[in-house]
């Protein structure tokens, strides 16, 4: 027997409240503040886009790095019902909860990113097949659908047998008993048919967004501008998604005074190698048949950002994933999983804000404190609604009461 | 339809950048504001107040005589704005004019990005209703019978409307008339597929800071790239049989 055996997803005994969270708080709040000025006054009012650099961090960071990061809902689920490999059961809701949470604030992100925000809907009226943003906003638009109806299950087991409703609406308690348990029924029925098209629209979706910049052509710096882009990119989301539930399991295991998962998190780690291996070959291999590498040879920002992204944010966390010291020490394994975590995000902020690179420019695009500001509090608003959530929800396994009962971690309900 | 440009011909007095402000209700001022040659300092670059703007270029043939360039949007026979806009708000009509459709736009500005002349500008400054603004050819107004508007207020007669094999075969006879006035080539014959607005002029297109295209149709490779992903959707519905095989499979190997 090994320990996974008395491990349960449970609601975190702890309190939402604690000094990091209200800082979280305020940030959270300041970004709201910044983002009335955008819906008052205009994009132009908070950000530093013009007609020369149309598309900022919002997208860059936001939109594309949110895609990238939220990976790990898709890639685990593969491993974990697809491959049925039970023993990864644990990391699968974690990872759906960062998945949901992160494609809702990227649909955020894009809302408030696009000049006329209430249209948001037309792309599911007015098609157009040619465009490939036309393609990455209906697949999201699904997917974000689909991960709800993921994490449905979990809603249901918090509250079947415990439906409590307050005063006069507790007369409908025996209704939503019965709601909850044919929802119930025909979700564990149903899921794998969710499961699937949860993955399929993520490998469409993900290469999609590197399709985007390819039409830039010329304007795109040539050290990222290629045609096997959409390629790199689902790569490069393949690749993050082990290392993203990493980073969020060791994080989560610090904040709720929890034993981290190691033995899970370094088999993990392991299988980020390959991963990571096969995107830095095709990206290396793309930079010499293009014959890129001479770009690296002066230094600008491009070369930085370019040999920056890919020697920290690949070769040495696959090098790190290559070591079994790293795998079993849990800082060192936080280290190599929060590199490719940046490195891609790297990669995404590169690719739509870096590289590009307009051929009549008359200046330069740096963000704007408002931009930093809407962008922050949007990633603050994710880590308290997160939060939020695993302390109402099962997500996060704890050591089951009933099997270890000397536990210290009392579990709620 | 098309326009032909001769940069060689254009005396740089900007009627056409008022009389466009004019067709588009734009802010247009007095005439006599455009006789300031101050503006000629810095290139500048169309905007949702300008949708057509004349740079100034030395003439190192005649230091006297230096060439103004007019800007706006090429019109494209393959129009990468057209190819890209998420809810498909670009339009490539018959009459050789690029439009953009305020109904459906959502301002994601992704034109912009896509454009390889760098045109579409955005009214940033706007709550509601910002648009996408861009030549449009004067569509309605030729749809009316009408010339473009700059054609129309052109006095140097720089600015020739016309159809656009007419016109490619107008501005080879013109270079091959005077070759000592033009460089050997139509800007637009050939770049990106095909423009509706073409170029003559007196010295290379590059120090005119017009870009360097290839000749093949912007929307090309990512367009390629699209249908190769969704050809007539084998591809996903593979891949969703694929891992239901896969998750059948496997169903009860995990199973303790």
């Amino acid at each position: 027997m090994t320990m996974d055996h008395c491990m349960k997803p449970a609601p975190v005994p702890v309190k939402f409240l604690t000094p990091g969270v209200i800082v979280l708080i305020l940030l959270a709040l300041n970004g709201l503040a910044f983002l009335a000025g955008r819906l008052f006054f205009g994009i132009g009012a908070v950000t530093n886009l013009t007609n020369q650099y149309p598309w900022g961090i919002w997208i860059g960071i936001d939109v594309a790095g949110g895609v990238a990061l939220a990976a790990g809902g898709f890639t685990t689920a593969a491993l974990g019902h697809v491959m049925n490999r039970e023993e990864y059961h644990a990391v699968v809701r974690p990872a759906l909860l960062t998945a949901m949470l992160g494609y809702t604030f990227v649909a955020l992100g894009v809302m408030i990113d696009i000049g006329r925000w209430y249209y948001i809907w037309h792309p599911l009226v007015f098609w157009n097949g040619t465009s490939a943003l036309f393609e990455v906003g209906i697949c999201v638009t699904i997917y974000v659908n689909v991960l709800y109806i993921e994490f449905l299950p979990i809603v249901t087991e918090r509250f079947i047998g415990r439906v409590n409703l307050p005063g006069l609406l507790s007369r409908f308690n025996a209704l939503v008993e019965r709601v909850l348990r044919a929802l119930e029924r025909g979700l564990s029925k149903t899921m794998f048919v969710f499961i699937i098209a949860g993955i399929v629209l993520s490998t469409l979706h993900q290469s999609s967004l590197g399709t985007l910049m390819v039409i830039a052509g010329p304007k795109m710096h040539p050290l990222w501008q290629t045609p096997i882009l959409p390629l790199l990119f689902l790569l490069s989301a393949i690749a993050v998604g082990f290392p993203m539930v990493i980073v969020e399991s060791l994080v989560a295991a610090r904040s709720f005074g929890l034993k981290p998962e190691m033995q899970l998190l370094s088999k993990l780690g392991a299988m980020t190698a390959p991963l990571l291996g096969v995107y830095l070959a095709f990206k290396i291999g793309d930079m010499f048949i293009r014959e890129t590498f001479v770009h690296l040879t002066v230094v600008n920002t491009a070369s930085v950002m370019f040999t920056l992204e890919v020697l920290l944010g690949v070769v040495v966390p696959l090098r790190m994933f290559l070591s079994r010291d790293v795998l079993k020490s849990p800082p060192l394994l936080f280290v190599a999983a929060s590199l490719t975590v940046l490195g891609v995000l790297m990669n995404r902020v590169n690719n739509f804000v870096v590289a590009y690179t307009p051929s009549y420019s008359l200046g330069s695009y740096v963000p704007s404190l408002g931009e930093v500001s809407v962008t922050a509090g949007f990633i603050c608003m994710l880590v308290l609604l997160y939060r939020a959530a695993v302390l109402i929800f099962p997500v996060i396994s704890l050591p089951d009461r009933s099997l270890s009962p000397r536990s210290r971690y009392m579990v709620r309900g | 339809m098309g326009v032909l440009v001769d940069t060689t011909a254009c005396i740089g007095c900007r009627h056409c950048e008022s009389a466009c402000k004019t067709a588009h209700d734009l802010p247009a001022g007095p005439l006599e504001s455009y006789e300031d040659g101050s503006v000629f300092d810095a290139m500048r670059r169309p905007d949702e107040n300008a949708l057509t703007v004349v740079n100034r270029y030395d003439n190192p043939k005649n230091a006297n005589a230096p060439y103004t360039v007019k800007v706006q949007c090429m019109h494209c026979d393959h129009p990468a704005c057209v190819s890209v806009c998420i809810v498909g708000a670009f339009s490539k009509m018959d009459d050789g004019s690029v439009v953009w459709d305020n109904d459906k736009c959502i301002g994601c500005r992704y034109c912009m990005i896509a454009c390889p002349f760098q045109v579409p500008a955005f009214e940033y400054r706007k709550a509601l209703q910002p648009k996408v603004m861009k030549c449009d050819f004067c569509h309605e107004r030729r749809v009316e019978g009408g010339l473009p508007a700059c054609v129309e207020s052109c006095p140097a007669e720089a600015l020739t409307y016309g159809p656009r094999a007419e016109l490619l075969r107008v501005a080879k006879a013109r270079v091959d008339r005077s070759p000592e006035r033009y460089v050997r080539r139509v800007y637009g014959e050939f770049e990106v597929g095909g423009t509706s607005w073409m170029y003559l002029a007196g010295r290379d297109f590059k120090d005119l800071q017009f870009p360097e295209l290839g000749r093949s149709p912007a929307p090309g490779i990512s367009e390629s790239i699209q249908h190769g992903i969704f050809a007539y959707f084998v591809p996903p519905v593979a891949l969703y049989g694929l891992l239901g095989m896969l998750m059948w499979n496997s169903k009860d190997d995990g199973k303790e």
